[in-house]
């Protein structure tokens, strides 16, 4: 028998900030709870009562603070080993936290920070964000340009933000030939126009760089049907505008999607995106920010996500950097078995995709220009399976070292990232895994490199540059003509568990 | 010959035959956003797989699958050679015979596929990006079944084996977007549901259409088969039927089904 989630955690008195099984879609038969996330719940619904009830308050009030998250980080390591730094003390007294972690405590530049053009994407509704206790909602204006400076900037310790592309492209021209502007142009869920006009308008608000914006186009984006190859005039008409006026700082690829109707998609190693490569380094932008992983974001092209063109791009290309996103981890957070789905390797730790983006560091220990970014990698694993989350940070900084790991979020589609800083700042590798794996203990500079000094380098960033903050009045002022208004979707939670568990 | 498309006019499809096809959303662009819900089943759904691109090759693709296959070599945008069973390359004939149903959106004019496989515009048709706003806005959403016959003219275009296009003469329809009229240009003569040479599966499916453009029911493949779960689990909460005897036995345990060999001249099986 199914139940609702949410009935099924009501009925067992479960309050967590943080996930204890892995939710069903009705797209698959829910997956038994794992022994140890039954474990997990059971010490976080212990504990809580007993810190809660001495403490005088609500449980559902305590889960709230930051003696909450503490108190699910400590259950954490008593099942999963010590992968964060928390101590007992603050599980009992807000201020033991702040003490710890002070805010502001490190430069935090996010490389992958998404809003939509006036759209829901249900993301917020996943069951592992919905566990995280924040109660997101999850219409339109959720996703909107207003909600992401508003997360980003004011509910996060984040300090500067790339604005990252989304597979879609722009239409050129109407069909008289028209040149099309802005709006008129579409580009999907977050074309380039607007990532650089939401950048334009946090920097002019801030009055200094607070915002950099990747541009979309790829190879295959504009399509000669008739000599079934790229249509390079299309391409590099696009180029221009998105180099010269909207001013991108990176592109950002997609090669397992295809909205220019290629009949394929492409790799970052063929002689189409060699071209690309030329092309762009003589305008002058040499950052290309990758997806890799995540492959069922794409109806057959999904092995084109694989990373393994990464090692020819990198050699050929030394003077371009290449940011691999998501650390080319192979699926999703809601993956039915998140373990067998990614054929984890317990003695070694090794994991697809990931495996493969490590091989080629491994096989050549000279590459300089591949960096690992953790958006979407990080997080989900280390609220779901701890023990993974280290050995992918671990091997992250192992092989490509902490000054080649880049701090990314994936947000707004998880909320605002604070809870991700707060993560991050506390994750540790534990002891017993450095022993067994050699990875090493991440050290506050490890930190400060991945949080921003190193993504800061990639974009040309001066951090001497004074900085100033978002008033507090920017949201007001925020210029909003383009969001349109339309009809609320259906905020319909679905979510089946096994009654027995 | 007593043809299926009069029964279409009270439907209120699209009649107009589209000189064009149209833009739409490809559906990698849509499983970014539908990572979770669909992406999980999708790359296994057997619509995916009509044509599967053959691991190492940028060029070589397999027809169909498990006992019946093909191979296939991209020959240029939008189309494929197929190899004949004695080891010859024909380039004309995947894209006479196969396209339409094992990939999506052919250009009835040049014989010209979009993409390969069955994509999400081969069900949901021109997607407009606002139902993520207003899911009705979004052919059979949860929010927008469609009417059986509207639901009967997309599952039909390919599931229908044995009909013709009217304008052209291929054994798919001419343009046919879903939301429209499949039968307007899709010739399919509905007494052929009663053939006796028909084998278990094809007769099925010509009974339900049969039923459904005729006989005004409104059973449709919807009710019984799941797409994105690729099963026909609810087809156990359908009471018992004549239909269910192109399957079942009339009597004995339910579970035990009906042997029988897939046959189709259109796809040269067996």
């Amino acid at each position: 028998m199914w139940i609702r989630k949410g009935e099924r955690d009501r009925k067992k008195n479960v309050i967590s900030p943080m996930p204890t099984q892995v939710i069903s879609n009705e797209e698959f038969i829910p997956r038994p709870q794992t022994e140890k996330q039954k474990h997990v719940e059971h010490l976080i619904t212990e504990m809580s009562e007993v810190r809660a009830g001495k403490l005088g308050m609500d449980r559902r009030a305590f889960m709230a603070t930051s003696m909450g998250m503490a108190t699910c980080l400590l259950a954490s390591n008593k099942v999963w080993g010590n992968s964060f730094e928390v101590t007992e003390a603050e599980a009992w007294e807000p201020a033991a936290s702040e003490e710890k972690w002070p805010k502001g405590e490190f430069f935090v530049m996010d490389v992958q920070g998404h809003f939509t053009d006036g759209y829901a994407l249900n993301f917020r509704n996943m069951e592992f964000v919905k566990n995280m206790g924040f109660q997101l909602s999850n219409d339109k204006e959720a996703y909107s340009f207003r909600n992401f400076v508003k997360e980003m900037y004011f509910d996060s310790e984040t300090d500067v933000v790339v604005i990252s592309g989304v597979p879609g492209r722009e239409i050129q021209r109407d069909e008289k030939g028209a040149m099309l502007e802005g709006r008129q142009r579409r580009g999907g869920v977050l074309p380039s126009w607007l990532m650089a006009y939401a950048r334009d308008e946090i920097n002019r608000l801030a009055g200094s760089a607070r915002a950099f914006s990747q541009g979309n186009l790829a190879p295959n984006h504009y399509w000669d049907k008739v000599n079934n190859r790229p249509d390079r005039k299309a391409i590099l008409e696009q180029m221009d505008r998105e180099i010269s006026q909207y001013k991108i700082a990176s592109w950002k690829w997609y090669c397992h999607t295809d909205p220019g109707g290629s009949g394929g998609g492409f790799q970052i190693d063929d002689e189409n995106s060699a071209w690309f490569y030329d092309e762009s380094r003589k305008r002058g932008i040499k950052t290309f920010s990758v997806h890799k992983g995540y492959s069922y974001q794409s109806r057959t092209l999904g092995h084109l996500a694989n990373p393994k063109d990464v090692e020819k791009a990198a050699l050929n290309n030394p003077d371009l950097n290449f940011v691999i996103y998501h650390s080319a981890i192979q699926h999703g957070p809601n993956e039915p078995d998140w373990e067998k789905a990614n054929q984890y390797d317990p003695a070694t730790g090794d994991f697809a995709w990931h495996s493969v983006l490590m091989d080629i560091r491994k096989r050549n220990p000279k590459i300089n220009n591949v960096y690992c970014e953790i958006g979407s990698f990080f997080g989900p694993l280390v609220i779901s399976n701890p023990v993974i989350a280290m050995h992918g940070m671990g091997k992250n900084i192992k092989h490509y070292g902490s000054d080649h790991v880049v701090w990314g979020t994936d947000c707004l589609w998880w909320g605002s990232p604070q809870w991700l800083v707060d993560a991050f700042k506390r994750f540790q590798i534990s002891d017993e895994m450095c022993d067994k794996f050699g990875y090493k203990k991440i050290t506050k500079e490890d930190k400060a490199k991945i949080f921003g000094l190193n993504a800061a380098r990639i974009y040309g960033l001066d951090l001497k540059k004074k900085r100033t903050p978002l008033g507090a009045d920017a949201l007001d002022k925020l210029k909003m003509a383009y969001l349109e208004s339309g009809p609320q979707p259906s905020l319909e939670a679905a979510g089946w568990v096994r009654a027995g568990d | 010959m007593k043809l299926a498309f009069a029964a279409l006019l009270v439907c209120g499809f699209a009649q107009a035959q589209r000189k064009q096809l149209p833009e739409f959303v490809a559906g990698d662009q849509c499983l970014f956003c539908h990572r979770n819900d669909i992406g999980p089943t999708w790359q296994k759904n057997a619509h995916n797989l009509t044509v599967q691109p053959k691991a190492g090759s940028a060029d070589e693709f397999t027809l169909g699958s498990r006992k019946h296959t093909r191979q296939l070599r991209k020959t240029g945008y939008g189309r494929f050679s197929i190899q004949e069973k004695d080891g010859a390359w024909n380039g004309s004939k995947f894209a006479e015979r196969c396209a339409g149903c094992h990939t999506t959106a052919v250009n009835a004019e040049t014989k010209v596929f979009t993409e390969f496989a069955i994509d999400c515009y081969a069900c949901h048709g021109v997607v407009d990006l606002e139902h993520t706003n207003d899911t009705r806005l979004i052919l059979l959403s949860k929010k927008n079944r469609g009417g059986a016959s509207m639901i009967t003219s997309i599952c039909s275009s390919c599931h229908l084996r044995g009909g013709e296009s009217k304008a052209k003469g291929l054994p798919y329809a001419y343009h046919f977007v879903p939301g429209d009229d499949l039968f307007a240009d899709h010739a399919a003569d509905l007494k052929k549901a009663e053939d006796p040479a028909l084998n278990a599966g094809d007769r099925h499916v010509w009974r339900n259409v049969r039923d459904v453009l005729e006989n005004n029911s409104e059973t449709t493949c919807l009710s019984c088969h799941q797409v994105h779960a690729n099963s026909a689990q609810k087809h156990r909460r359908v009471l018992t039927s004549p239909a269910c005897l192109d399957c079942h036995y009339e009597s004995g345990p339910k579970k035990n089904v009906k042997a029988y060999a897939a046959a189709s001249v259109v796809c040269e099986v067996p």
